[in-house]
């Protein structure tokens, strides 16, 4: 994940850790101009270039989807009603975006629809900390928490906070997705962590214990 | 009320801080917001604290996010080219059945239908409540019925209502049906004299027009 900061290694660090800057994530290491060429093909019918942007595209989502339910027949379904649309939708893709940012809109609102419709219950792996259990500096603890807090945040509050701190979206690249006003965002991502707050009292509380 | 200013100043900073951390942590932030944030919370207990916070929430969340399911990439290609096929046999058994154009001008030609006809004053039936809920058509069309569809109609998405609209009314031609489920329209003729070959190919002159044919005359369209 190259995206992800060496905080779990160390969770002491002071204020701003300078490593923290982001590496372009994967949605934006995209070879923009083969993901066009591909979109052109797709808008001419051509399947081939379907499965090209499929393969390319299928491990983001998946990595993205897990966070919300671990039901692979789910999560294939999510991701192939997802290219459903980009099948169906690619000659309505405007040229000043980006494809991934258009992708992964289309991923949001399939998703979101899904929450809505409760077709994504959460069901935590029980080998999860036995898969983490190599970076003793993780919090099981607080990972516990957040899965059950998570799963208190509307819909909208949830996928912006997974689309920040877990796919590592630029407010603007959110705001894009979304189709949402920078404000309703960040309004989103503050409703959100003062949830989190309030039904977690050990996220209340653990940073105090720092200081 | 000096005070108050001061104390909403330095409210506004820190709320504007606090939003700004979500990107901080993630690294997407720009330099100046992150030298802006920085400068802060060198300062600011509070605010340095939630920093604290959402680093450890995000370092949680990205470590519980590599429990990845191993989802073959290839099965689940397999069934979205099986779902495509599907559609694609659905559109085709819609144009056999009376239509034509590619599936994807058909929710276009839908759309457009429907401001057309809110356009002209709202879907037609007012006054005409026994008529069948699938056949629509304008507030122009004359009260002893509609004339016979004689065109068959598709349009460009990048053809307005309005635009529409005004073809259709310079050829004296108007929607009797549809759209149908390929967005297509049946168009009936206003008054005598029309020659249809002459309208379908002013229709097919006309910029925005995907498609124009003659419709069978033997039977009303959808």
């Amino acid at each position: 994940m190259k995206y992800r900061t060496g905080l779990i290694q160390n969770p002491m660090l002071p204020i701003i850790e300078p490593t923290a800057r982001r590496a372009r994530p994967a949605a934006s290491r995209s070879n923009d101009a083969e993901d066009t060429a591909l979109l052109q093909r797709i808008i001419a019918r051509d399947k081939a270039a379907l499965a090209a942007l499929y393969r390319e595209y299928h491990r983001r989502l998946v990595r993205f989807l897990v966070r919300f339910t671990r039901r692979e027949d789910l999560i294939e379904e999510v991701v192939n009603d997802t290219f459903l649309v980009v099948w169906q939708k690619a000659h309505e893709f405007k040229a000043q975006a980006r494809i991934s940012t258009w992708i992964m809109g289309i991923a949001y609102r399939v998703t979101l629809k899904a929450l809505r419709q409760g077709h994504l219950p959460f069901e935590p792996l029980e080998t999860e900390h036995d898969r983490v259990a190599s970076e003793p500096a993780v919090d099981h603890e607080l990972i516990d928490w957040l899965s059950k807090g998570l799963t208190r945040l509307t819909p909208e509050q949830r996928l912006v906070m997974e689309m920040a701190y877990v796919m590592g979206h630029s407010l603007e690249e959110i705001a894009e997705m979304t189709n949402s006003p920078l404000s309703t965002v960040k309004a989103r991502m503050f409703h959100a962590r003062v949830k989190l707050r309030n039904v977690m009292p050990a996220l209340a509380g653990f940073a105090e214990d720092d200081q | 009320m000096k005070n108050n200013s001061i104390d909403d100043g330095s409210q506004r900073v820190h709320l504007r801080v606090w939003d700004l951390l979500p990107w901080i942590v993630n690294g997407t932030a720009s330099d100046s917001a992150r030298r802006d944030v920085e400068a802060h919370v060198s300062d600011c207990e509070h605010c340095r604290a939630e920093l604290t916070r959402q680093q450890r929430v995000h370092a949680a969340m990205n470590a519980d996010a590599d429990a990845q399911v191993a989802l073959p990439v290839e099965r689940g290609l397999e069934r979205l080219l099986e779902s495509v096929d599907a559609h694609e046999q659905q559109a085709a058994r819609y144009t056999r059945a009376g239509g034509t154009g590619r599936s994807r001008w058909a929710w276009v030609a839908c759309g457009l239908a429907a401001m057309v006809l809110l356009e002209a004053g709202g879907l037609v039936g007012l006054g005409t409540s026994h008529r069948n809920t699938s056949s629509y058509h304008t507030l122009s069309s004359p009260d002893a019925g509609l004339p016979q569809a004689e065109i068959r109609l598709v349009v460009d998405p990048s053809m307005t209502a309005g635009k529409l609209q005004a073809l259709l009314v310079a050829l004296h031609l108007q929607i009797v049906a549809g759209p149908n489920e390929d967005g297509v329209y049946s168009l009936g003729v206003i008054g005598p004299g029309h020659d249809i070959e002459k309208d379908t190919a002013a229709l097919r002159a006309a910029p925005g027009v995907r498609f124009v044919e003659p419709a069978d005359g033997s039977r009303n369209a959808q």
